[in-house]
């Protein structure tokens, strides 16, 4: 009597692990699919960006006969492409470091200061944030062109910042108010200022949301690309992603330079996120979850 | 309290030291700088050289003035230059079509170039050019370089086939697109996915049905109507080759541009060209492959058939602060020595007498330089409104893609131009009065 | 309990660190809005243009693609619920410890930080007639499949839509998983003893979990397809083929700066910001709603 029940009992755990096995397979195949139409443009990209024109007339989707640099020899050698860089890491890194500065400062006050206004300038900043850029363009162009900004990186880093922060601020509004009041009375009691505090505590303590916040700001100015169309028309000021748009010339068309081009410009990217993934995951997913 | 004071003073600091920015700069008034936003190079490559070293060469003559060429895409001049005018800061010299000259113009955002040039001067326009270029007595604006629109066809394809010479009118090149079609080539290569191929077919076969532009002018006007067989019948030909196979299965989801790459291959019979293009299908091709043809005749013809339509590029000047500048420099790229310049560097031909038709370099150019100096016509797309055109580009594509046939497309085209009347009132007397001007001013 | 950080010693200074964020946000954020609001008053085809009343207004209101603008917008919304059911299910799959789950999470995340740029060029040029789609399709003896997908107006803004969750999945997924992964682990064992399959686990602990993101993460979706999705449109089909892309936002774009003529357009731009407003409004409250009924 025991041996038949063990013996169903074991048929039993077979069957389940069985069907686990199963189960597993088709898991893995859904998510290699995905995984395969996720990369799929990534590798139409860079497949096709070391072709030459003819092979990739002939054959689009396949691998090419033989790897052929001329592409990315035109990209990098003609003029254009490291001025497009240059100036993207110089909007890049303005914007995001004065961004940093000033949202900290404001999240730090809302967060542990109270005063008259304060729930108005949360909640603002909060909404402003669905506005379409598109409607802020041109009114923002002539408000600059009369002071004559236009064309200049002040331009694109101003608005940059203004479009970051309200995220900014809330993110960092929200942890901020994290960090436990015991320690800020502490060192109230110690006679430190405001700045004080501001600077030797509540920075340190959110070296974590600041990362993140670094990388989601980072990405965001890297791939944008309206606004600088817009505020950096002269040849010497274009940033990167506005250049690749104008690899495609109404009357010519390079397949593999455009793509040689994309390449380029998606490569820092990449880089950046496989070394800090850590942190566009958690910024991106932070402020969704704690709204 | 310390740190208080620390902090507000380091705010005051930014503060200050961005306001300098906002204050516009004086003092500085020896120095002069002219921006010029131009556009060419994708047509005629080496147009932008032509004009760094033109600059150079104004530069060096006057070396308190600096010239900067910017070239800007063509879909992002207009836009830009609205922008500009309206942060009050223009370029001194941008490419713009007729209509949107006229409306700056009206503005006031434009200055005529015959206030700055002697008659003399004005007259090395060539007399076509100069009527497209001008209205309300006066010539407004520069040609940067002229276009002269006709099509090609591959001289080996036509051997093969057994054509001895181009088709005269379009009922003989559809007969030869069947006798093409059935050697496996393509007998007609374009792209309409971007819609440009609608202005461009205007310029070639529409615009030879016509009598005059005074007939645009009034379907534009509502006075005549874009489905009257002279106006709307010739869009037939388009669907005719469609539906008959004789035009590229991918037309519609390729843009112009790689329509035009589509005659390198070497397996399409006919193309659209305007000349710096077919110059560039010569030096890739050879005179022996690439033929120069004028657009054949359509079953209406008017009084402009069989005269190539020749499309001055049109700088305009704006009313900027050294316009008496700006105006010099374009004088110094109308010289006999840039015209030349230009051609050899770029491949484009200038819309000017000091042109020499003998410094052409291949027989296609020959042939394209003869035509336009013969040329009696005007340019269709200069002709009605930017809104008129913005609408043909959809209705082209929409046309070529088989969701609409020949005489829905011309219903379209009138629709869009009755809604732009019906939107516009006061456009349409601006309109009006200078398309009578420009007619008393052709006689 | 907030502290009165030396609220004793000076008023302002929590005004002073407020100051860059506020000025800046008033710059970019208001003076556009207020700006827009009066400009669609006038006539501003001159500086600094001439009162006309609600003849903008008329002119907007009478024209067929501006509706034709809206709608499309409209039909782009039918792609969140295909974004949620798969992002949903891949995140309860991968939440599950699966082997390489990591892995999986980091590759499927990719779309999101691709340049929109980038995007744009590689699926205009991916979905061409003779494209690489079409070349895969006859490849794989799916001929019959092969269409026009950018020359045809029916198809064009599938293929945005497409684009669209492509590039919006990763999020999604990530998303979930974060919320997942403070799922308590006893109840998902104690289901796991009961024997619930897969499904029932889902449908009973996962989604309940997931309510509260799912439904910011919905709203958020409802916003972006109506107001920010502009760039999507310009790079893939720049409102091809024959308006049959054309978004709101596009509608903006083309009467400001190609019709010469901004007035139709400032309309728009009104309507949007009217109704991005409204939509964050009615959400507010709904959740306050919801936030009231939960706790009674």
């Amino acid at each position: 009597m025991r041996k038949a029940v063990r013996r169903s009992i074991d048929s039993e755990r077979m069957l389940r692990r069985a069907k686990k096995l199963g189960t597993g397979v088709v898991k893995h195949l859904i998510l290699i699919t995905l995984t395969i139409l996720s990369l799929y443009p990534l590798y139409f990209v860079i497949v096709n960006s070391v072709k030459t024109k003819i092979e990739y007339n002939s054959n689009k989707i396949g691998l090419p006969p033989g790897i052929v640099f001329d592409a990315y020899r035109k990209v990098f050698f003609g003029e254009k492409f490291p001025r497009w860089l240059t100036n993207t890491l110089i909007v890049t890194v303005a914007s995001v470091l004065l961004c940093l500065f000033f949202s900290s400062m404001a999240g730090f006050v809302i967060s542990k200061m109270e005063f008259k206004g304060k729930r108005l300038i949360l909640n603002s900043v909060i909404s402003l944030m669905v506005i379409p850029v598109i409607v802020m363009i041109i009114p923002l162009f002539v408000l600059f062109g009369r002071f004559r900004l236009n064309n200049s990186y002040i331009s694109v880093i101003v608005i940059y910042i203004g479009v970051l922060l309200p995220f900014n601020v809330y993110l960092l509004y929200s942890y901020f108010i994290t960090v436990p009041q015991s320690i800020l009375d502490s060192a109230l009691i110690d006679g430190c200022g405001s700045f004080r505090i501001y600077r030797s505590i509540m920075i340190p303590l959110s070296a974590s949301a600041l990362m993140t916040l670094v990388v989601y700001d980072v990405l965001w100015a890297w791939n944008e690309f309206l606004i600088s169309l817009i505020f950096l028309q002269r040849e010497k000021l274009r940033t990167l992603m506005v250049g690749l748009t104008l690899l495609q010339g109404r009357y010519t068309v390079n397949v593999p330079t455009i793509m040689a081009g994309l390449v380029s410009g998606i490569l820092p990217i990449l880089l950046l996120y496989i070394f800090t993934q850590k942190y566009f995951v958690k910024g991106l997913v932070a402020g969704a979850i704690k709204g | 309290m310390k740190r208080t004071i620390m902090v507000s003073l380091i705010v005051i600091c930014m503060i200050c030291s961005i306001g300098p920015l906002f204050s516009t700069p004086q003092g500085e008034t020896e120095k002069v700088d002219i921006r010029i936003w131009m556009w060419g190079e994708v047509v005629a490559p080496g147009m932008n050289d032509w004009y760094n070293e033109s600059a150079e060469i104004y530069e060096k003559a006057h070396p308190n003035v600096t010239v900067e060429p910017t070239e800007i895409p063509m879909d992002d001049l207009q836009q830009s230059w609205m922008a500009a005018v309206a942060a009050g800061d223009p370029p001194d010299v941008i490419l713009m079509g007729r209509q949107e000259g006229i409306d700056a113009s009206q503005a006031g955002d434009i200055l005529p170039i015959d206030d700055f040039w002697s008659k003399a001067e004005v007259d090395t326009i060539l007399p076509a050019a100069q009527r497209e270029l001008g209205w309300e007595g006066h010539v407004w604006m520069v040609p940067e370089y002229m276009e002269a629109w006709g099509m090609v066809y591959n001289k080996e394809i036509f051997a093969d086939v057994g054509i001895k010479s181009p088709p005269k009118n379009w009922d003989e090149l559809i007969e030869m697109s069947e006798r093409i079609k059935k050697t496996g080539k393509v007998p007609l290569g374009i792209g309409w996915q971007d819609g440009y191929m609608s202005p461009w077919l205007f310029n070639t076969i529409a615009i030879q049905c016509l009598d005059d532009a005074a007939d645009l002018h009034a379907a534009v006007l509502g006075e005549q109507r874009f489905v009257d067989p002279k106006h709307g019948d010739w869009w037939k030909i388009i669907e005719v080759m469609r539906d008959n196979g004789y035009i590229n299965k991918d037309a519609a989801s390729i843009g112009l541009g790689e329509g035009l790459d589509l005659f390198y291959t070497g397996n399409i019979a006919f193309g659209f060209v305007v000349q710096p293009v077919a110059a560039a299908y010569v030096a890739q091709m050879g005179d022996g492959t690439v033929g120069a043809m004028k657009t054949p005749l359509p079953p209406i013809t008017g009084k402009v058939a069989g005269s190539i339509p020749i499309t001055p590029m049109p700088l305009a000047l704006a009313n900027g602060p050294h316009p008496d500048v700006a105006a010099d420099i374009l004088k110094l790229l109308l010289t006999k020595e840039r015209v030349k310049a230009l051609y050899d560097k770029s491949g484009a031909m200038q819309a000017s007498t000091l042109f020499e038709p003998g410094s052409a370099k291949s027989e296609v150019d020959r042939q394209y330089a003869q035509w336009f100096l013969e040329s009696t016509t005007f340019t269709y797309n200069w002709h009605y409104t930017p809104q008129i055109d913005a609408d043909s580009y959809g209705i082209g594509q929409l046309l070529i893609v088989g969701e609409i046939d020949a005489k829905e497309a011309a219903r379209q085209m009138d629709e869009s131009a009755a809604k732009w009347r019906r939107e516009n009132p006061d456009a349409v007397e601006v309109y009006r009065k200078t398309a009578l001007d420009w007619m008393q001013h052709s006689k | 309990m907030s502290s009165t950080f030396g609220l004793k010693r000076t008023r302002f200074e929590p005004y002073l660190y407020l100051l860059p964020t506020i000025v800046l946000i008033l710059l970019i954020y208001l003076y556009p809005v207020i700006e827009v609001f009066r400009e669609s008053f006038f006539d501003m085809r001159s500086w600094p243009g001439v009162f006309v009343g609600i003849r903008n207004y008329v002119v907007a209101f009478r024209d067929e693609n501006f509706y034709l603008s809206l709608w499309h917008n409209f039909q782009l919304l039918a792609v969140i619920p295909i974004i949620l059911v798969f992002s949903v299910i891949i995140a309860t799959i991968l939440h599950e410890r699966l082997v390489g789950s990591q892995l999986y999470r980091s590759v499927l995340f990719v779309p999101y930080i691709v340049p929109l740029v980038a995007i744009g060029i590689a699926f205009s040029f991916f979905f061409q007639y003779s494209g690489a789609f079409n070349q895969l399709l006859s490849f794989l003896g799916l001929d019959f499949l092969v269409r026009d997908w950018l020359g045809k107006p029916r198809l064009a803004l599938p293929v945005v839509a497409t684009a669209i969750v492509w590039r919006e999945l990763g999020f999604a997924i990530v998303l979930f998983i974060a919320r997942l992964s403070s799922v308590s682990e006893d109840t998902v064992e104690a289901s796991l003893l009961d024997g619930a399959g897969w499904w029932l686990r889902v449908m009973k602990i996962y989604v309940p979990e997931l309510r509260n993101v799912i439904e910011f993460y919905v709203i958020l979706s409802i916003i972006t397809m109506i107001s920010q999705i502009f760039g999507f449109v310009f790079v893939i089909t720049s409102g091809g083929p024959a308006k049959a892309t054309w978004v709101s936002e596009f509608y903006i774009y083309q009467r400001s700066f190609l019709y010469n003529d901004r007035g139709a357009g400032l309309v728009m731009a009104v309507v949007l910001i009217l109704m991005t407003l409204l939509m964050l409004f009615a959400s507010n409250r709904l959740r306050r709603r919801i936030g009231e009924e939960s706790s009674s």
